[in-house]
């Protein structure tokens, strides 16, 4: 009498389905072993190549001018924030004196505007009183 | 048909005077030496129409200056800019028309005219005139006005007289096209600044006057 060793003996099956399973197993591990290696050997392969190639200096350059003018609008914003807002914080109190001592009689753009303002109607004025006192035509 | 017939009648230099005397002009401001003074009168002419009319606008006249070169300038105060800056060419056009048409009328009505023209150049010179080269240039035009008070026959006063006034108005006629200089100075600049019309149709305007002037002159025989 024959027995089917699959159905009569699990344990044998089990440990054959294991067996299988762990075939199958190794069979699909040459393939991500296979894949890893693949990969490992295309970087190092760029690595190589990167290390063939001249080494890459990466250019990063500096115009102080733009730098200048970056400090000087940081520097009004802070003037003005510190003007509107008013500063309680020890650090921003650092800040203002920091920009203070940098721009240390520089007017605010606010300031700026109003004077020029001011000067600009004085000066209308002005003209508007020399027109009337010596106002005069030319006529060629 | 009376009129025609009696114009036929006429004799050559009664008939074209007018283009005769103004054929004279054209002569005399070509000569070199002689035509300076003439182009001194027509600018003379045209700084004192910026004048008057400020002067009838409710302005004033500060100062006249001339330059021996034919230009001029007329410092004003008050008044309307419009009417004194379209009175400079107009102004002359309508000096030269009134001299030729004045002086052509009546014997007596030159001589008027004359005495006129010396008062006018009087005053100017007694208020209006502060420099030197000014003083001197307006003095001479006083001069040439009062020689033709020692022509020994008044004709030759009106015909003198007719020819100065034919020779502001060709200078009037010829004078607004300088202004197409490129430049956006002078009298057409002006306007087109305070009328936003370009300054080519004042320069159109003011030869149309003259023209015009030439056209009227030419009919009345005078």
């Amino acid at each position: 009498m024959q027995i089917n060793s699959a159905s009569s003996y699990t344990p044998s099956n089990s440990s054959l389905a294991t067996g299988e399973q762990n075939r199958v197993a190794e069979q699909r591990d040459p393939l991500r072993i296979q894949k890893i290696q693949e990969s490992s050997q295309a970087s190092s392969q760029q690595v190589k190549e990167q290390a063939q190639q001249p080494p890459k200096v990466e250019r990063f350059d500096i115009d102080p001018q733009a730098i200048a003018l970056i400090e000087q609008e940081q520097q009004s914003q802070q003037s003005q924030t510190s003007q509107t807002l008013g500063t309680s914080n020890q650090s921003s109190d650092q800040s203002r004196q920091k920009t203070n001592s940098t721009a240390y009689d520089q007017p605010p753009s606010q300031n700026k505007s109003a004077v020029a303002a001011y000067q600009s109607v004085d000066s209308i004025s002005q003209r508007e009183n020399i027109q009337q006192i010596f106002g005069v035509d030319l006529f060629a | 048909m009376t009129i025609d017939r009696a114009s036929n009648r006429l004799p050559f230099t009664k008939k074209y005077r007018f283009w005769l005397i103004l054929l004279c002009a054209a002569l005399i401001m070509q000569l070199p030496f002689v035509s300076i003074p003439f182009k001194w009168l027509e600018s003379y002419f045209h700084e004192i129409s910026h004048g008057l009319a400020a002067i009838f606008t409710g302005g004033s006249i500060v100062k006249i200056e001339l330059f021996p070169n034919g230009a001029g300038l007329c410092t004003t105060r008050g008044g309307s800019s419009f009417l004194i800056s379209f009175f400079g060419y107009a102004g002359a056009a309508i000096w030269g028309v009134a001299i030729y048409l004045v002086a052509g009328a009546n014997q007596r009505l030159a001589q008027m005219l004359s005495g006129l023209l010396v008062l006018l150049i009087s005053v100017t010179l007694i208020f209006w005139v502060r420099d030197i080269l000014s003083f001197i240039i307006i003095s001479s035009l006083l001069v040439i006005i009062l020689l033709k008070f020692k022509f020994s026959k008044l004709s030759y006063l009106q015909v003198s007289l007719q020819i100065t006034g034919a020779l502001v108005l060709l200078n009037s006629v010829k004078s607004p096209w300088y202004l197409l200089d490129g430049r956006s100075l002078g009298d057409g600049a002006a306007l087109s600044g305070i009328t936003g019309l370009p300054e080519i149709l004042w320069i159109f305007i003011w030869f149309a006057i003259g023209i015009s002037g030439m056209i009227v002159l030419a009919k009345n025989r005078v």
